[in-house]
């Protein structure tokens, strides 16, 4: 699938905005490679400069420091018209005055094709995108989802090394944005194109990226296969970004977990077994509720039901709280009522220690 | 859209006082015109208001020999001309001017541009008689431009300019490039310009951005400011009267004569009539070739 070539080479870019004591460093020295032919995406919280590292690819902002190189060519100086990349943008920036082929044409018009070679590839694009009936319609005669599509068709045509998507999918519901996310890895696939994708949404990251890079507040954190950024989170933010997590401070003795709280836990930590406090996520879905027997004793706080899951909320007896989480697959009625005493029992390497200041790892 | 009466009335009463105006204010007055410009004029003005006649609209393009034959006279047509060739050239100078200033307003900051329009529409504060009166006194030989001009050794004897057909297209540029700039800038400010960005990214240049993408999206501005600027212009009477003299007349004062010192009111009419005419035709066929139904 994914190739081992460098498409987009990040080099210890640095963007700074406004000047001297007042300047803000929304992107500090972010290194990355982006390879041929991935689905990659920058994932982060708002403000934290993914969508500034994509414009900067696009060529709408300049790097401060440091370079981008695509294919190995350095891109500072190239005008975004000059750049054979194409973007997806977030409002979708239809052109209003023309038709859907109007607009999927643009951009082959723009680099000179002859009318006689583009009418072939749009007819194509629009194959592509399923809207081959809608060719002469005009964007406000569009819903969200097509017009979404339109917009990746005519990203699409010019055939870019590298497709940007800047938090493509937001603007859509969520019944749409899931059948979108299929489809956008379907398109990357079928043609073949590195996609670069933007968003705040760690589920969508989840379900598309090949690799993801995980930003916050202008650093980045962690980049990874979506397996390595939710079973193995670099730092406390990663882990608390992705998905529901549980912190824990416990103790690591002979490879054994310990914890200031009554009853056992026969864990171990796999990842690093060394001895030495601890700092433990948890994710909620690899623990369990045991009415007795191995597990830590604490008490059920509250109760969430959300239809396809219940989820715990625990006071150990330490006071530390933590989160169990039980799908509803058997039908059966809750496990536990709030105020109940219960015990917390633990999957096999459920427990990930995390690499933090203070803790060398 | 079918309203139920007690909808149907309120909504009657609503637009009730447009709708009077509209009567007393421009249908009336019009129909009184045209019925004017189909009657015999009376010696001293005005008209006999039994004594049907279609001479104004014959005597548009003939000639009355003494001998009671017709014979072609174009004076009139070159008036007419003068006056379409004179408003076409404001239209277009002031849109070469108008534009670029325009889209230089709305690409600044939002401070920046309310200052800017507010210089734009500073001239209004004065009463454009008053204007047209100073720009006599800089287009005159030896006014401050021709005296400028041969002090610095640019100009051999006098200017000329005052009194001609330049002087009114001079006159007519500096009047009516607010009324281009203003709409246009209006439509320029309420565009979204991720747009332009998006035809960066596709490949094009800033100058096919500008006219494969700005341009199309301002032509609703463009089409408003340019009829903003024919319509008055080819009208105008007393810019023409004031700069340009007695060699270039144009319809406005030809209407105006015919009120005045020529006493021929049924003629004067049918030359307003004429020009209501020519104006709804440069209208319609402006609008079809350029501008796109709205929405569309």
């Amino acid at each position: 699938m994914t190739g081992n070539r460098v498409a987009i080479e990040i080099d210890h870019v640095c963007k700074r905005f406004g000047a001297g004591e007042q300047a803000v460093l929304a992107l500090d020295h972010i290194a990355l490679d982006i390879r041929e032919n991935e689905f990659f995406t920058l994932l982060g919280p708002s403000g934290c400069g993914k969508t500034t590292l994509l414009r900067m690819i696009a060529g709408f902002e300049d790097v401060s420091a440091g370079d981008i190189r695509l294919y190995g060519a350095s891109l500072t100086g190239k005008l975004p018209f000059q750049r054979p990349v194409n973007t997806v943008f977030q409002s979708y920036a239809l052109f209003p005055h023309l038709t859907v082929e109007e607009n999927i044409a643009f951009g082959l018009e723009m680099r000179g094709f002859k009318p006689a070679d583009i009418k072939p590839i749009v007819a194509e694009k629009l194959e592509l995108v399923k809207l081959s009936g809608f060719a002469r319609r005009r964007p406000h005669q569009l819903s969200g989802g097509q017009q979404q599509r339109v917009a990746l068709a005519r990203a699409l045509a010019p055939s870019p090394r590298v497709l940007l998507l800047d938090e493509s999918l937001s603007a859509l519901d969520l019944k749409l944005r899931k059948e979108m996310q299929v489809e956008l890895k379907r398109l990357q696939r079928e043609t073949g194109i590195t996609f670069v994708f933007v968003t705040h949404d760690q589920e969508e990251a989840l379900t598309m990226s090949d690799r993801i890079a995980v930003m916050s507040a202008g650093k980045l954190q962690q980049v990874g296969s979506p397996e390595d950024i939710y079973d193995r989170p670099a730092n406390r933010f990663v882990a608390d970004f992705i998905g529901e997590t549980s912190f824990l401070q416990g103790r690591v003795a002979d490879g054994q977990l310990h914890f200031g709280v009554a009853g056992s836990l026969s864990c171990q930590v796999l990842d690093q077994p060394h001895d030495g406090a601890a700092a433990l996520a948890v994710r909620p879905e690899r623990l369990q509720l045991a009415s007795s027997g191995d597990g830590l004793g604490g008490v059920v706080a509250e109760v969430v039901y959300r239809g396809v899951d219940t989820v715990y909320l625990v006071q150990l007896a330490d006071g530390q709280p933590c989160r169990v989480r039980h799908t509803n697959d058997s039908g059966a009625s809750r496990l536990a009522r709030v105020g109940d005493a219960v015990r917390v029992a633990a999957l096999p390497g459920a427990f990930h220690r995390l690499q933090e200041a203070g803790h060398d790892a | 859209m079918t309203l139920d009466p007690y909808r149907r009335t309120r909504r009657r009463l609503l637009l009730a006082p447009t709708t009077l105006t509209l009567l007393l204010f421009m249908v009336l007055p019009m129909l009184l015109m045209g019925w004017m410009s189909l009657l015999a004029p009376d010696t001293y003005g005005g008209v006999r208001w039994k004594e049907w006649s279609l001479d104004a609209y014959v005597q548009f393009l003939y000639e009355r020999d003494l001998d009671d034959s017709l014979t072609l006279n174009s004076d009139y047509l070159q008036i007419f001309g003068r006056s379409f060739l004179l408003a076409g050239f404001a239209t277009v100078v002031t849109l070469l001017i108008g534009f670029p200033t325009a889209l230089y307003i709305a690409l600044k900051e939002e401070k920046t541009r309310q200052r800017l329009i507010l210089l734009i529409s500073i001239p209004f504060w004065t009463n454009l008689l008053v204007r047209t009166y100073a720009w006599m006194l800089l287009l005159r030989n030896g006014g401050l431009i021709d005296s400028s001009l041969s002090a610095l050794g640019l100009s051999q004897g006098t200017l000329d300019v005052l009194y001609t057909p330049t002087a009114v297209a001079i006159g007519f540029v500096y009047s009516f490039l607010p009324f281009m700039v203003l709409p246009i800038y209006t439509s320029l400010e309420k565009m979204d310009w991720r747009l332009v960005e998006a035809a960066f990214d596709l490949g094009a240049n800033r100058w096919l951005a500008l006219r494969r993408v700005i341009l199309p999206l301002a032509m609703p501005g463009i089409v408003a400011g340019c009829l903003l600027v024919f319509i008055p212009a080819i009208g105008s009477y007393f810019i023409p009267e004031l700069l340009g003299g007695g060699k270039s007349l144009m319809i406005g004062n030809l209407i105006q004569n015919q009120f005045g010192t020529a006493r021929n009111w049924p003629f004067g009419a049918a030359l307003s009539f004429m020009l209501l005419a020519l104006v709804l035709l440069v209208m319609w066929i402006y609008t079809r070739r350029f501008q796109r139904p709205p929405g569309e």
